[in-house]
């Protein structure tokens, strides 16, 4: 949902560390990490991203997305576990007491620049 | 990545919602230093979300001075209605032709602008009706409730599990029409969902038609505020 918002996000974000002078050169690629709980869906995203990016300083820039699995840790037995379906419990001991520890990323990591 | 011979990577580690996020944190603050405690309030479409936060200021927020801010696709329909009963309400519309599906920090302090913050003790953000978008936006809560009714099925927190373990408290509402779902619906197996995707969660069943839970509701905002403000 929202993956307009989110691709022109990305884009402004960019946009800043240009005008920063953090970003220098032309934007050849962006890669972005996006987690499995995100609400953002990896092709929906990719599609804006070309659509919001004309006419930016990210226009023709690729969008590179590193889809990051859910992953938990059980604060009862310590036992790290990957999260698959809706059910937030350790497989090991059924505590619901769980810490997730990679899933819910939205960021951007890295631009390739020439 | 595949790269040009003559290009390089600048790492840049930002999340992308770097700026909703630090205008949150700012939220949190201006509403902290106000003595404002803030509650987003999220369901779906015809929860009763409106109708929790219209029984609340009925009962005068047991004490506590009560503002809102209610947020819609289109309409001002949910400001009207809690205006209507004296509180304070300030409204945002994100875009009459299908337009923003949650409110985002920006919105929520421009909103917070028409507000007398500093004669408030309770501020209930209204969210969009909408289990998915809103769990991403941080609007500078302080506790947020998600309102599920009974016709909504019992599956729901297994469907969207996001929303549900975002949630401080989740508020079963409608519960006076149980008995005429008969076996179409099954509490306990709501219960246990909810248990089984957020076990943190405090749980209360409310019927603002009969009254049931509405002082555990507001028992559960005051000790809510206390907790975070003193």
């Amino acid at each position: 949902m929202h993956e307009v918002a989110i691709a022109e996000n990305i884009v402004s974000e960019v946009a800043r560390l240009i005008a920063a002078g953090t970003v220098t050169g032309i934007p050849r690629a962006v890669r972005v990490q996006v987690g499995r709980l995100s609400t953002v869906v990896p092709e929906c995203l990719d599609m804006m991203f070309s659509v919001v990016s004309e006419g930016t300083c990210l226009e023709g820039a690729r969008l590179e997305i590193e889809v990051v699995p859910a992953r938990a840790v059980c604060q009862v037995c310590g036992g790290g576990f990957d999260i698959s379906q809706p059910a937030f419990s350790c497989p090991e001991c059924s505590g619901g007491d769980i810490r997730i520890v990679s899933g819910t990323e939205l960021k951007i990591r890295s631009v390739e620049v020439a | 990545m595949t790269m040009q011979e003559d290009s390089k990577v600048v790492s840049v580690e930002l999340n992308v919602l770097r700026a909703n996020d630090e205008a949150a944190e700012a939220n949190r603050r201006r509403f902290a230093q106000a003595g404002v405690f803030v509650i987003d309030v999220m369901g779906s479409p015809g929860a009763g979300k409106t109708a929790l936060l219209e029984a609340t200021a009925k009962r005068g927020g047991d004490g506590l001075r009560c503002g809102a801010i209610t947020g819609d696709v289109a309409t001002s329909l949910d400001a009207d209605r809690i205006a209507a009963l004296g509180v304070p309400v300030s409204h945002i519309s994100t875009g009459s032709f299908g337009a923003d599906c949650h409110l985002d920090a920006e919105r929520v302090a421009r909103a917070a602008d028409h507000l007398p913050l500093r004669e408030m003790d309770v501020l209930f953000v209204e969210n969009v009706g909408n289990l998915v978008c809103p769990t991403e936006f941080d609007v500078g809560r302080d506790a947020r409730a998600l309102v599920i009714s009974v016709t909504e099925g019992e599956d729901k927190p297994l469907k969207y599990p996001l929303a549900f373990r975002s949630a401080d408290v989740v508020v079963i509402s409608k519960v006076d029409l149980t008995p005429y779902l008969r076996g179409a619906f099954n509490m306990n197996r709501l219960r246990m969902n909810i248990e089984r995707v957020n076990p943190k969660a405090e749980r209360l069943e409310v019927s603002v038609q009969t009254g049931q839970g509405v002082d555990a509701w507001l028992a559960w905002v005051r000790m809510a505020r206390r907790r975070r403000l003193g």
